[in-house]
């Protein structure tokens, strides 16, 4: 046994864990070197010291202590320490599950409003729309650009026109309503425009009117109807207002004035009380037209704009 | 052991399982200074001795029903103070409030005062004080076999160690106390 061997067994002897043999072994190494023997005795006091130290004692009162510590707290406390405490830990959780809780809430909140706006219908207004402002980027008048050809010339009818062309055309014929006005522009319906496809007949007005406003529906709902609405957003270069006998009627005799001054009818809305026609007429037929304009009608002080009128005059007439 | 030969492990044991309260008022009185021994020893403060001592005997009362009974109620308690203490030295808390020779001359001192001798206090000063500067495990293992008279299988059994590694463990710890003492001595 080496003295390495020997001082590792010193806590079994000093505890009195050595086996029988081992106890022999060590003995007789003991017996031999002088340095093991010193160190054991070393060993042993210091394990003595350690032993002779005074046992602590618990402080007055611990007792009472913990058995008050240790009787059953009352179930709202019981909740209350689970759900509060250790406050370091919950506090923290708590106040960021509230603030996740709103941040939630919120944005739900947001949301909602917008999905409401998506749900509903993505129609614009057909009857009620208003002249829109046009788009800062366009003319306001075609003299920007003096190279313009006249547009409507040779231009083809707008599509919107040629369908209730067709409508009028294929809508039988009746008499004509109860004509009290002396006004009534009869005559212009009867003869019709001087274009080459202009109608060949006076049209029941009345059974047109619910098939234009599908037409006018249909035709606004085309993607080229919305940039032409865009374009027409632009305010009027005459607006006229035109007492009528007969809005039916007159509504008829207008749009023939129009095609036969060889001009397009953009738009025809109806309002409480009145018609109102959108239409574009070429500068050079404009005072022909102004002049056919009154026969339709009494009409209201016109407002034209100061500057020259625009190789392409828009006109709105509101038909009373 | 300094087992108090008054308490019946037995006995007590399914008095306290049936929620007898006075069965666990007898059980803090029997093992109260062994219990807080231990802390005191392990932590170096009264305070926090104190503090941790009592959450031992909690939980030991909390968790009575889950304790087979097959090891003694006295090892039962050491080995839920000794875990109570380990967790409270790992902590970092602890690691910043270290042991310093003012506390540790406090411990010696309320340890020797009943003796009131000089050389004897400044003997456990420095035993106090050696025994401070060990490590936690080591430590651990002076406490609960030169102090609380632990056996190598019931320190095992409490810490859940191999019996050699109690052994290894408590021989080092001692070596390295003999060093340290003989420097102060």
């Amino acid at each position: 046994m080496t003295c390495a061997d020997a001082r590792e067994r010193f806590s079994d002897l000093v505890d009195d864990r050595l086996a029988a043999a081992d106890r022999i072994t060590l003995d007789a190494h003991l017996g031999g070197c002088a340095a093991c023997r010193r160190e054991l005795k070393r060993f042993r006091a210091t394990v003595a010291l350690v032993r002779s130290i005074e046992p602590a004692r618990a402080p007055a009162g611990f007792v009472d202590r913990v058995t008050a510590a240790a009787r059953p707290r009352p179930w709202w406390r019981r909740v209350a320490d689970g759900a509060f405490f250790p406050l370091p830990i919950k506090l923290p959780i708590e106040a960021a599950a509230i603030l996740l809780v709103g941040v939630g809430v919120a944005y739900l909140f947001q949301r909602t409003p917008e999905l409401q706006q998506q749900a509903r219908v993505e129609t614009p207004a057909i009857t009620q729309e208003a002249p829109r402002e046009a788009p800062a980027d366009q003319p306001a008048a075609p003299a920007a650009k003096p190279d313009m050809p006249r547009p409507f010339a040779d231009a083809p009818e707008p599509p919107r026109v040629a369908e209730e062309r067709r409508a009028i055309a294929k809508a039988p014929a009746s008499p004509p309503p109860a004509a009290t006005a002396p006004a009534a522009p009869e005559p212009l319906g009867a003869t019709g425009a001087k274009r080459e496809d202009a109608p060949g007949a006076r049209a029941n007005t009345d059974a047109v009117a619910p098939s234009r406003a599908r037409d006018e529906a249909k035709e606004l709902a085309r993607p080229d109807a919305r940039q032409r609405a865009a374009k027409l957003a632009r305010p009027a270069d005459v607006t006229a207002s035109l007492r009528v006998a007969s809005r039916p009627a007159a509504e008829s005799a207008l749009r023939e004035l129009v095609t036969r001054h060889r001009g397009a009818v953009d738009a025809m809305r109806t309002e409480p009380g009145a018609t109102v026609v959108e239409a574009r007429i070429p500068r050079d037929e404009y005072a022909s037209f102004a002049a056919g304009l009154a026969a339709l009608g009494r009409s209201e002080p016109a407002r034209e704009t100061e500057a020259d009128l625009p190789a392409e005059v828009r006109v709105t007439i509101r038909l009373e | 052991m300094r087992d108090d030969p008054r308490v019946d492990d037995r006995a007590l044991l399914s008095r306290l399982r049936a929620g007898d309260a006075q069965a666990f008022e007898e059980m803090v009185i029997a093992y109260q200074h062994r219990v807080f021994g231990v802390a005191l020893r392990m932590l170096g403060r009264r305070a926090e001795a104190e503090e941790v001592a009592q959450e031992a005997f909690l939980r030991a009362h909390r968790s009575v029903a889950g304790f087979r009974g097959d090891a003694k109620l006295s090892t039962w308690l050491y080995a839920i103070t000794s875990r109570l203490c380990l967790n409270r030295l790992a902590s970092a808390h602890h690691r910043r409030v270290r042991h310093d020779d003012e506390a540790l001359a406090r411990v010696a001192d309320d340890a020797a005062s009943a003796t009131d001798h000089l050389e004897r206090r400044e003997r456990e000063a420095a035993v106090h004080r050696a025994i401070a500067e060990l490590g936690d495990e080591r430590r651990l293992v002076i406490v609960l076999c030169d102090l609380e008279g632990l056996t190598y299988e019931e320190i095992a059994g409490a810490l859940e160690l191999p019996v050699g590694t109690v052994r290894s463990r408590l021989h080092r710890a001692r070596m390295e106390l003999r060093e340290k003492l003989e420097k102060a001595l």
